[in-house]
């Protein structure tokens, strides 16, 4: 399988301010020495902990952040190098449904606005009567029918899932090879979700979109994954077939996130004493440890002084973890 | 324990607008009792934040609620909608609270998140010593390291940030949080973490809790009573395991079958159509062009919301 996107050895360090006195200063490594690859036409599904670097490497695959270490290959050609003629080119190729649909919808512009703009950009001579077409056909896409009335709305005078639906038709209209999609479904009633999906499933179909999709819900993630890919604390801790992932979870941490995905029947509820403290409690501050070896169950003395390389386990599958070692 | 705590009576609001008008919330009952944990479900744009905004009294034109009553029985009984400033001032945020959707994006941006935490409790009387001592527990019951309290909004990730919001929701020690889709950037577990903390609060301080959401299963785990609603009004209502178990209404029943579950491979499926446009009159029941089951009068006169057997009411004329 050849690969849109490359990440070799990625280190994405942020220096946070500490205290009132702004000279301490904390480093998170959200990325941390990430090794990464989408192939043409596949959709990689993107799972794992709140703040553990997820829309962070969305970000850094489309060059919107610069790196500490490492380097990010779109077919075969560094985008930090670029020119300006190959910025250009990149930018027309690739988009990105941001996570926060009330932070990254322009106010002032109406959905009109928002949705056409990229579309001119890079289709320089089309004609207003074509935008207007192709921009309802986009919205009916995504389920804002009939569009004619969602055209000069603008986006306080949407519903989350309308705002939502909004940046996917941005993000769409241009036909990319390669899309970024953080948590593009997140506030969509199931049914509509579905149709997201498909059309997303249909672009890659169609027009052979490579997907990197971020979500936390691991059901949906399954279903438009071909792979999956686990992150925690600024690493990949395991990644294989979509399916395989979900029913045969190898790192500890994948275990705990599986066994934890709520179930839609409320007689069986969850077991709700204090769960132990599993949760983003601490950050990745660089250290040679294993990222989980804090919390894990499983824990021994390697994993609290050496990282765990990621190896090969099964069929395409890989993992991150001493126990398999 | 049945004791009401927030009663919602025929509320009805609409956004006016220069060409149009939406009718957004068409007459909507709701109750929520004390210590109770209500789940809201609906299809995007049926109205769930318009409702919940008239809560607090916060519909700002052109919304407008144009009719209705919503009585909260504190330690007196409180008619919202007739709160003066004043009255609002000690009512929000102390007795009833809300994380709004989309509220990642609404922190300060310049600010630490210390001080908006603190400028919440400072703002609704409590002292600087007692706020300044909240903070680091607060963040703690919301999933989060004390530490985060010296950043700034940019430098955490969507789900901190809703975390901070749940933090802050729970600053004033109100009786009621509304949680508009406040969990959508949780992973799993962390989601779980936070859940069994707020039930905690609901069993030791007995607070209550609305949870307006598209996570079906998150309704299932925690929630002792679903709404569900469609088009601006609830279309059925009853506690938990009866609406899983025995759903009334074409739309309820569509939606419970569209939940993608890792279990399942199968292609999943939408609810095909769309909703009705609510800036034009609605003949008929609104779900009808959609349904499976409509017959002939479905298509003439809009059901009413009745009530078949135990505490489940449904609109729909299969069962009227
Ligand atoms: N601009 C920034 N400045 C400083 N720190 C940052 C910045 N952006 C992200 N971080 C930190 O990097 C880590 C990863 O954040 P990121 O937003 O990538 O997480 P995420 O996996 O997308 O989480 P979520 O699921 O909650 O959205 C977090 O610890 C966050 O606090
Ligand atoms: N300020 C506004 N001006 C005009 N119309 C509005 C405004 N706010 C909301 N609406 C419309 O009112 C309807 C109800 O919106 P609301 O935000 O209550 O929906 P919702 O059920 O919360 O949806 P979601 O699940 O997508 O958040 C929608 O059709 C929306 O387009
Ligand atoms: S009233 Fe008729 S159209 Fe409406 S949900 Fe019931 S059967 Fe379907
Ligand atoms: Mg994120
Ligand atoms: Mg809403």
């Amino acid at each position: 399988m050849n690969s849109v996107i490359e990440l070799e050895n990625v280190t994405k360090i942020f220096t946070n301010t500490q205290g009132i006195i702004r000279r301490k200063k904390k480093r998170v490594y959200a990325l941390h020495d990430v090794n990464l690859s989408i192939g043409e036409k596949e959709i990689l599904g993107l799972i794992g902990e709140s703040g553990s670097g997820k829309t962070t490497l969305g970000l850094a695959v489309l060059r919107l952040l610069d790196l500490e270490g490492g380097r990010i290959l779109f077919k075969g050609k560094d985008i930090l190098s670029m020119d300006k003629r190959e910025i250009f080119k990149f930018r027309e190729k690739t988009e990105m449904i941001f996570q926060d649909p009330y932070g990254s919808l322009n106010p002032v512009q109406s959905v009109y606005k928002i949705i056409s703009t990229p579309y001119k950009v890079f289709n320089k001579n089309v004609k207003e009567r074509d935008v207007i077409e192709k921009v309802m056909d986009t919205l009916e896409m995504v389920g804002l029918t009939p569009p004619e009335q969602y055209l000069a709305k603008y986006p306080n005078q949407l519903s989350g899932g309308q705002r939502q639906r909004v940046g996917i038709a941005r993000a769409i209209i241009t036909n990319p090879e390669f899309l970024v999609a953080d948590e593009p479904v997140s506030m969509l009633d199931v049914s509509l979700r579905a149709d997201v999906l498909n059309i997303l499933l249909e672009s890659r179909l169609k027009l052979g979109t490579s997907i990197l999709f971020i979500s936390h819900d691991i059901a949906v993630t399954q279903y438009v994954s071909d792979r999956i890919a686990v992150m925690h604390l600024g690493q990949i801790v395991e990644i294989a077939e979509s399916t395989e992932l979900v029913n045969n979870p190898l790192h500890p941490y994948t275990q705990t996130l599986i066994n934890s995905i709520p179930i839609p029947d409320p007689k069986k509820k969850w077991d709700t004493s204090e769960p132990k403290a599993l949760a983003g409690e601490y950050n990745n501050e660089g250290k040679n440890e294993c990222s989980f070896a804090r919390k894990c169950p499983f824990v021994m003395d390697r994993c609290r002084n050496s990282r765990p390389k990621m190896i090969e386990k099964g069929d395409k599958h890989y993992v991150a973890c001493y126990l398999y070692e | 324990m049945n004791e009401p705590l927030l009663e919602v009576k025929d509320i009805n609001v609409e956004y006016r607008l220069r060409e149009k008008v939406v009718k957004a919330v068409r007459g909507i009952n709701l109750r929520i009792n004390k210590k109770e944990i209500v789940g809201i479900v609906g299809e995007s744009g049926c109205g769930k934040s318009t409702l919940a905004m008239t809560f607090l009294k916060l519909v700002d034109s052109p919304g407008k609620i144009t009719s209705g009553q919503i009585i909260y029985h504190g330690k007196t009984d409180i008619d919202v909608l007739k709160l003066k400033p004043s009255g609002l001032r000690k009512y929000r945020w102390k007795e009833v609270s809300m994380i709004f959707q989309g509220s990642m994006n609404a922190l300060n941006p310049v600010t630490r998140i210390e001080e908006q935490i603190m400028d919440t409790m400072l703002e609704h009387g409590y002292d600087q010593e007692t706020a300044l001592k909240r903070v680091d527990e607060l963040l703690r019951v919301a999933g989060l390291n004390p530490s985060v309290k010296n950043s700034f909004p940019h430098e955490l990730s969507g789900g901190m940030k809703q975390r901070v919001n749940i933090a802050i929701s729970l600053a004033c020690e109100p009786s009621l949080v509304i949680a508009d889709e406040a969990t959508t950037a949780l992973d799993v577990v962390v989601q779980r973490q936070i859940m069994a903390r707020l039930l905690k609060l609901r069993d030791e301080l007995g607070i209550s809790l609305v949870f307006i959401t598209h996570d079906i299963s998150l309704v299932a785990n925690i929630a002792d009573r679903v709404y569900v609603m469609y088009a601006g009004k609830v279309v059925e209502n009853a506690p938990v395991e009866e609406l899983f178990y025995n759903p009334k209404h074409p739309y309820t029943i569509a939606l419970l079958n569209s939940i993608p579950s890792i279990q399942k491979d199968k292609k999943i499926k939408g609810i095909p159509g769309t909703p009705p446009d609510l800036s034009k009159p609605i003949k008929g029941c609104p779900f009808a062009p959609r349904c499976n089951k409509a017959f002939d009068k479905c298509h003439e006169v809009e059901p009413d919301l009745i009530s078949i057997g135990q505490d489940h009411e449904v609109s729909c004329h299969l069962y009227g």
